[in-house]
């Protein structure tokens, strides 16, 4: 259901938008920590999403250029905008019970983790997400080793193969290009947790029957 | 920061005695002297916020309803997911001002049971707190509403009087209470709006006197904000006196 979506946004940002093309691996991840920052408003450096708006979407897309990273909008670390990021995973998925489950691991990712100098803060429900970069970081530290260091995370999950990154920091109309998908995402999720709570043996009857049959269709494409 | 370093003080007492005024003074103190504080306004008529000068857009009572709402439509499935959201919604609540910054609890929940979020809430609150040094929470009457829906440890409790027999007896109470809930928590009351009459306190810890304002009193009277108080008001001179022995 999402696979045309995605592929037209990324025809869409490639033919009309200034993009600038990065991959992960030739940039040293961002140090990890084991402690949750807290960056107070007078140590930022930089701040992205939040009260600036913000949309963030991991979606399983077998199409991916593994760790390529492509931006709209400034790549370097400096002052207050929007965030946008969408997530693309090419994931080893046998059931549709682990596509659910997968999803929810990987958008927890970036919280169940901690990089230094740099503060993460998720609305799942909403799909935002709010960055907040210690100003001591800015010089030393790059948007591609952010970048690089969630691939990283991504990576360490036993079952995703690939993981490619679009970011957006330019303005409200260019994160607005993803809102389309998560409105089909959240169909998906839901027509998930209709079947997984309610455990529907007659899938004629079901609401969700179409939504579903395109999942299958999904799976069975690989 | 170390969590066990950072100082909790609430202030209670009977309404109209002062501790939103002796709140504000003291986020103002701490302020001035670099201390990283969050000042939380826990009375649901909101006036730690005007005696800040600061006029919050989201309470924590949004946030109670926000996450009872999502739990019910299984907006969030996990309790990763809750935390994450959580998290998430309290920063979007504090109000970051120059020197300290400022959460505000908003109106009591509405009907039905909010204890499990309640807690949940209060565990949040907690986890923030152990990034600031000192944390001044202006409090309703007593201390069990802060305890129930703010944080549950509380390491220094000033309770704020006037001279009236009532406002001392309130005092007395309100320290009975903060006694038979813990012995190590530091525990004294300030005798605000001293006039030429004595009063008698008994057996109450009292940390020190303040006299009538008349400059606190107007700054009162017209919404005006505390923090640009001028620190040669002897008011504020004299309660910083007992800022400098006991906190």
């Amino acid at each position: 259901m999402l696979h045309p979506d995605i592929k037209n946004v990324l025809e869409y940002v490639q033919n009309n938008k200034q993009v600038k093309i990065h991959h992960v691996k030739e940039h040293t991840p961002w140090s990890e920590v084991t402690h949750t920052a807290m960056i107070f408003k007078e140590d930022i450096g930089c701040e992205l999403g939040g009260p600036y708006g913000s949309v963030m979407l991991h979606c399983m897309y077998d199409d991916v250029v593994d760790g390529r990273v492509m931006v709209i909008g400034s790549d370097t670390l400096q002052g207050q905008s929007v965030w946008g990021r969408l997530t693309l995973i090419d994931a080893v998925i046998d059931d549709e019970e682990n596509y659910y489950s997968f999803l929810q691991q990987l958008t927890l990712v970036p919280v169940r983790h901690s990089m230094e100098g740099v503060m993460i803060r998720i609305q799942p429900s909403e799909y935002k997400e709010w960055l907040r970069i210690h100003k001591d970081y800015l010089k030393t530290h790059t948007i591609i080793q952010f970048f690089s260091r969630l691939y990283t995370w991504y990576k360490q999950l036993p079952w995703v193969r690939a993981v490619e990154f679009v970011a957006i920091t330019s303005n409200s109309d260019d994160i607005a290009i993803l809102v389309p998908l998560i409105e089909k995402h959240k169909i998906i999720i839901q027509a998930f947790e209709k079947r997984l709570s309610e455990d529907i043996k007659n899938c004629d009857t079901c609401d969700n029957n179409a939504v579903c049959t395109t999942i299958n269709s999904l799976f069975e494409k690989g | 920061m170390d969590a066990e370093k950072t100082k909790v003080i609430a202030f209670c007492g009977k309404g109209g005695a002062g501790k939103t005024s002796l709140c504000a003074l003291t986020i103002k103190y701490l302020a001035h002297n670099n201390k990283r504080v969050l000042a939380i306004d826990a009375d649901p008529a909101g006036g730690l916020s005007w005696a800040l000068g600061i006029t919050p857009d989201k309470t924590l009572d949004d946030l109670r309803m926000t996450l009872h709402t999502a739990v019910g439509t299984r907006a969030v499935q996990n309790s990763d997911q809750l935390y994450a959201m959580a998290n998430y919604e309290l920063l979007a609540r504090l109000v970051e001002h120059a020197g300290f910054d400022f959460l505000s609890v908003g109106r009591p929940e509405a009907e039905g049971c909010f204890c499990s979020i309640n807690a949940f809430l209060r565990h949040c609150i907690g986890k923030l707190t152990e990034h600031y040094e000192y944390v001044c929470i202006d409090g309703e009457a007593g201390l069990e509403q802060v305890n129930r829906r703010v944080l549950e440890t509380v390491t220094h409790l000033i309770i704020v009087s006037d001279t009236s027999k009532r406002s001392i007896a309130i005092a007395h109470n309100l320290f009975n209470l903060a006694q038979q809930r813990t012995q190590t928590m530091h525990c004294g009351v300030i005798i605000n709006k001293m006039g030429d009459s004595s009063c008698h306190t008994g057996q109450l810890p009292v940390w020190g006197m303040l006299p009538v304002s008349q400059t606190v009193a107007l700054y009162d009277s017209e919404g005006r904000n505390l923090i640009e108080l001028s620190d040669d008001e002897e008011y504020y001179t004299r309660f910083r006196e007992i800022l400098k022995k006991y906190i």
